[in-house]
């Protein structure tokens, strides 16, 4: 207990509580404005670590979840094409069949034949189909045309070879974790076995052997398989990505939540604060009024 | 009678004189610093002889007391000391908080973060110039604005404070010259004449030693009573008597100003001591970490774009950029990043040696220590090498060694090379490797690159070339050889991307031939690793079809074409996942991303700045491939940077600010508030009261009314004596 008190004590303690008072309001403005508790790594130095972590995890998520996105509409083009491609091996399979039936005439077989010449260039072209000018089916060599066609004098298909290579295109999709995104033209349509039936089948037709055509049959539907195989591997590895996309948003809405606790200042408890710390300046300012208005010397 | 009585009334009124003249003086000090009010000591007179005994003689001052305390006077300086090296060093380190901005917007990490997301791009787009041109300026971001420029306001940071510290140190002489004046004056005026106090220079002199607390961490031995005081500060008397010790300072290189004439060692408190604990340890520490950041980036990233190729699949000529002092030097000591700077003196000795493995070197001129820092390394011309442990001061190191060749902290290790020729007309790959040893001088090494086909080195200007021939293209890639032979008459074609932890060699092995073909019988192919240990065994037989992709492991597969087989034939082929074991290219800067060795010189390429295109995202010369930009972003998953990743390592560099700036802030915040105290009890002593004072006037004034009435009234009673 002090027991002399003079003016200079009195000037110093309310002075440090004058300044204190304003450097808590001036904080907790701070905080109001900006609308964090942390502004600066001294105010919360765990916390800051915590930020930033999240705030770099935040980063890598966003990027993920864009690659997501670019695989998963890779893979659907992927399908889509094979889909077609499906649809037109069925219905070469049909011609086929017609085309062997012994009640089609030459003729006939001449007519069917020449539409699976029209129907073996639409495959082609699903085979080296293009996604923002890069080659599907052609493994990482995006820049070569996968399936190079040989043509007779007709103009028609007479060979195709497979020019791209077979390795696979992932995506980074986690920390360390990435997806394959491409399936080679060599998996999807063996090879060039895919197109050597199909043009077999073409000439035997055309040339009468039947047999031949029959032959093939069992090839052709080998391929058929190998395209909706591929379907099949497109669709599978399009859940997993929807599945990936999930977790990587919800991942995201927790560490929201977490950064809003850690980083997020609560704006009404700062302003009921505010007005707690409002009132203490007032008052210490007040009573360092009244008391240093006082003195001896109002009463000699 | 009269004379006696008239002497008693005039000593009281001489004294209440006197009492109202030293309460005027407290009243106008009020507001002086360091003032402590004064309060006289008043005595009866010595009494005269009577026959009846002694009779009162009146009243005198005995002496005119300065009221303290002097053990709260050195706490306060103790106090004031702690507060002095807390309020600079809370403001330095808020500087450089400010300077990290690490939660804003354009923080280092923030840059960092931008950096691996165009690598992650790039690995989804590896076709795409535009993405390479948008990691080029996102590269450019992270190492301008952020590495470069942080380094360099921290640098600017340094300076400033050794300013500073050289205006304390020229603030502290002045104060101690003119304490030393003050013990010349006191001791005149005090030892003079018996009861004398200096009281307003003793005041004068005791807020002259606070204000030198504030700045060091000052001990004061008081000598003949108070009248000279006697101060120590880190080890050496700086004011002694009535003569005070300049102290010195010097500035060393980059701006550093080193204090000289006291052992800053044995200081503890106090600005100066703050300062210097920022200049020397705070604000290097920060910068180290910034440098060994950007130091682990340039090595982790050149070390795998070096691994890589661009979009042109191969390389016909490159460049190496480091230049090598000498080439007949072992590349581990010739001047290339991450090696020691080596500085060469032909004077300096060792002295002494310490315990440990320490010695003292010893040379003379004040550039002597100029040069180095701690962690260099220093040529004597005895010939050895020596690690600088520290700068003790100008003239003098302590250092570890001596080693024979300073063979550390190089980036070159014992290991491997693995160099790929591809011929551009068949596609066809060639994969050799070559040894390559930590003592490797550029000359030898260029000598076993010009061993291979088709492949040419040659040094100039100390810098290494590597073109190859026409119709050839190298590079030193992991690609695995796609078609590595036959085995038997069958064709084997791999393909995949080898992901085992170390370079391998993969034996295929017939172990059953079925019926003397691949796809007959039970035919079987073991594949075996260099250790010999079995890695798969391939089915083969009457299942297999020609061309079938079977899986090895390590994500590498492999077919077999048809033809005939006969146990125990052979194929070998190497599987690589790390090309360039050695780190040479890395070292030599032959296809590398950075350039630099710290925050202050990290930049990106030439080379690279030059053509984006030649940004590494592939290992083979498939423009779709982006096996190597995969590998680049990994890095940012990989403990690469003293056991942590990159953005963990920053992250926990800005949080040990962060601690460090709070502890500082409540040390000030805490002393500060103690100080208070101490003063308002202080002032509760020594402090002037203006109630105390103007009701001691009153006192005085009526006492002086009273000896004026009493004089008035012995002069009345002379006169009507006189008229009788």
């Amino acid at each position: 207990m002090t027991t002399r008190v003079n003016l200079e004590t009195i000037i110093n303690s309310t002075l440090l509580n004058v300044q204190r008072s304003t450097s808590n309001l001036s904080k907790l403005q701070e905080q109001i404005s900006t609308g964090k508790k942390v502004n600066r790594p001294s105010d919360a130095p765990a916390g800051t670590r915590r930020i930033l972590n999240i705030r770099s995890e935040e980063f890598r998520l966003d990027q993920y979840a864009s690659n997501v996105q670019t695989a998963t509409q890779t893979m659907n083009f992927n399908s889509s094409t094979l889909q077609n491609t499906a649809n037109v091996l069925q219905r070469i399979q049909e011609l086929t069949m017609q085309g062997v039936n012994a009640t089609t005439d030459q003729n006939g077989r001449n007519i069917i034949a020449s539409e699976i010449n029209q129907l073996v260039e639409s495959i082609l072209q699903n085979a080296n189909a293009t996604r923002s000018s890069r080659y599907i089916f052609a493994g990482t060599a995006t820049k070569t045309i996968p399936f190079e066609a040989t043509r007779n004098s007709n103009g028609e298909i007479s060979a195709v070879t497979y020019k791209g290579n077979r390795e696979k295109i992932k995506y980074p999709v986690g920390p360390g974790t990435t997806v394959q995104v491409n399936q080679t033209g060599n998996e999807v349509f063996i090879g060039n076995k895919l197109f050597s039936s199909i043009i077999n089948i073409r000439n035997s037709l055309a040339s009468g052997a039947v047999v031949s055509a029959q032959n093939e049959l069992d090839n052709l539907d080998n391929a058929h398989n190998s395209v909706l195989d591929s379907i099949a591997k497109a669709g599978g590895v399009a859940n997993t990505l929807e599945l990936t996309g999930n977790r990587i948003r919800d991942t995201k809405l927790s560490l929201n939540e977490i950064l809003a606790t850690t980083e997020s200042a609560d704006i009404t408890e700062l302003v009921l604060k505010l007005t707690e710390q409002e009132n203490i300046f007032q008052a210490s300012l007040a009573s360092g009024a009244v008391i240093l208005n006082t003195s001896i010397l109002d009463y000699l | 009678m009269a004379s006696a009585d008239l002497s008693i009334g005039l000593s009281g009124l001489l004294t209440s004189q006197r009492a109202l003249q030293t309460i005027g003086h407290n009243i106008s000090n009020v507001n002086t610093p360091g003032y402590s009010r004064q309060a006289l000591s008043l005595v009866a007179r010595t009494p005269d002889t009577s026959p009846y005994g002694p009779i009162g003689a009146g009243v005198t001052i005995d002496q005119i007391l300065r009221i303290k305390d002097d053990l709260l006077d050195s706490q306060i300086n103790g106090f004031t000391s702690l507060l002095g090296s807390a309020e600079v060093q809370n403001d330095t380190l808020q500087n450089l908080e400010a300077i990290f901005n690490e939660l804003s917007e354009s923080s280092l990490n923030n840059r960092l973060e931008t950096f691996f997301r165009s690598i992650q791009q790039l690995s989804t787009d590896p076709e795409l110039t535009s993405i390479r041109f948008q990691l080029l300026q996102d590269s450019l971001n992270l190492v301008n604005n952020g590495f470069n420029s942080l380094n360099e306001q921290f640098r600017q940071i340094k300076i400033d404070v050794s300013k500073r510290i050289e205006t304390k140190v020229s603030e502290l002489n002045s104060i101690t010259s003119e304490i030393a004046l003050l013990n010349k004056r006191i001791g005149e005026i005090e030892i003079g004449a018996g009861n004398n106090n200096a009281n307003d220079m003793l005041d004068k002199r005791d807020n002259l030693l606070k204000k030198l607390s504030k700045l060091a961490d000052i001990k004061v031995i008081a000598n003949n009573n108070s009248s000279s005081v006697d101060v120590l500060l880190g080890g050496s008397l700086v004011v002694y008597g009535n003569s005070s010790g300049a102290i010195t300072s010097s500035v060393a290189g980059d701006g550093i100003t080193k204090l000289q004439g006291i052992s800053v060692d044995s200081m503890t408190s106090g600005e100066l001591k703050g300062l210097l604990n920022m200049q020397n340890t705070t604000i290097p520490k920060y910068m180290q970490d910034l440098d060994t950041l950007a130091a682990s980036l340039i090595k982790e990233i050149n070390n795998i774009h070096s691994e890589g190729v661009g979009l042109s699949g191969g390389f016909t000529s490159l460049t190496s950029t480091n230049a090598v002092n000498s080439a007949t030097d072992s590349l581990a000591s010739t001047g290339l990043p991450f090696a020691p700077s080596v500085t060469t003196y032909t004077t300096g000795t060792v002295t002494s040696v310490n315990g440990g493995s320490t010695s003292t070197v010893t040379g003379s001129g004040t550039a002597f220590t100029s040069n180095v820092k701690a962690n260099d390394w220093i040529k004597l011309s005895d010939g050895n090498y020596y690690k600088v442990l520290s700068v003790t001061n100008d003239t003098t190191l302590t250092v570890e060694g001596g080693f024979t060749s300073a063979s550390v902290a190089t980036n070159i290790t014992n290991g491997s090379l693995y160099v790929t020729i591809t011929n551009d007309s068949t596609g066809e790959i060639t994969k050799t490797s070559i040894s390559i040893a930590s003592d490797e001088t550029l000359n030898s090494l260029t000598a076993k690159l010009n061993g291979i086909t088709n492949l040419n080195a040659s040094v100039s200007s100390n810098l290494l070339t590597i073109t190859s021939d026409s119709g050839y293209k190298y590079s030193f890639t992991k690609g695995l050889d796609t078609n590595p032979g036959n085995i038997g008459a069958s064709t084997v074609t791999l393909s995949g991307n080898y992901s085992g932890n170390d370079n391998d060699i993969y034996t295929l092995n017939v172990q059953n031939a079925g019926t003397g073909s691949i796809g007959t019988g039970s035919a079987v192919i073991r594949v075996t690793d260099a250790s010999g240990a079995v890695v798969a065994n391939l089915d083969v037989g009457s299942s297999y079809t020609a061309g079938d992709v079977l899986q090895i492991a390590g994500d590498v597969s492999i077919s077999f074409g048809s033809g005939a087989i006969v146990v125990n034939q052979k194929l070998t082929f190497d599987v690589t996942n790390d090309p360039d074991t050695s780190n040479m290219l890395t070292a030599l800067g032959i296809n590398t991303f950075f350039a630099g060795k710290d925050a202050s010189s990290i930049a990106v390429t030439q080379y690279i700045r030059d053509d984006v295109t030649r940004i590494a995202a592939a290992s083979t010369a498939s423009q779709g491939d982006n096996t190597n930009a995969l590998r680049l972003l990994n890095l940012q998953n990989t403990a690469s940077t003293n056991s942590a990743t990159f953005s963990d390592f920053l992250h926990s560099t800005v949080a040990k600010l962060g601690i460090e700036t709070a502890e500082k802030a409540s040390e000030k915040e805490s002393f500060n508030s103690l100080l208070t105290n101490l003063e308002n009890s202080r002032q509760e002593i020594a402090g002037v009261s203006i109630e105390e004072e103007m009701i001691n006037t009153i006192r005085f004034q009526q006492a002086f009314q009273a000896s004026a009435r009493f004089i008035s009234v012995i002069s009345e009673m002379s006169n009507i004596l006189m008229k009788i």
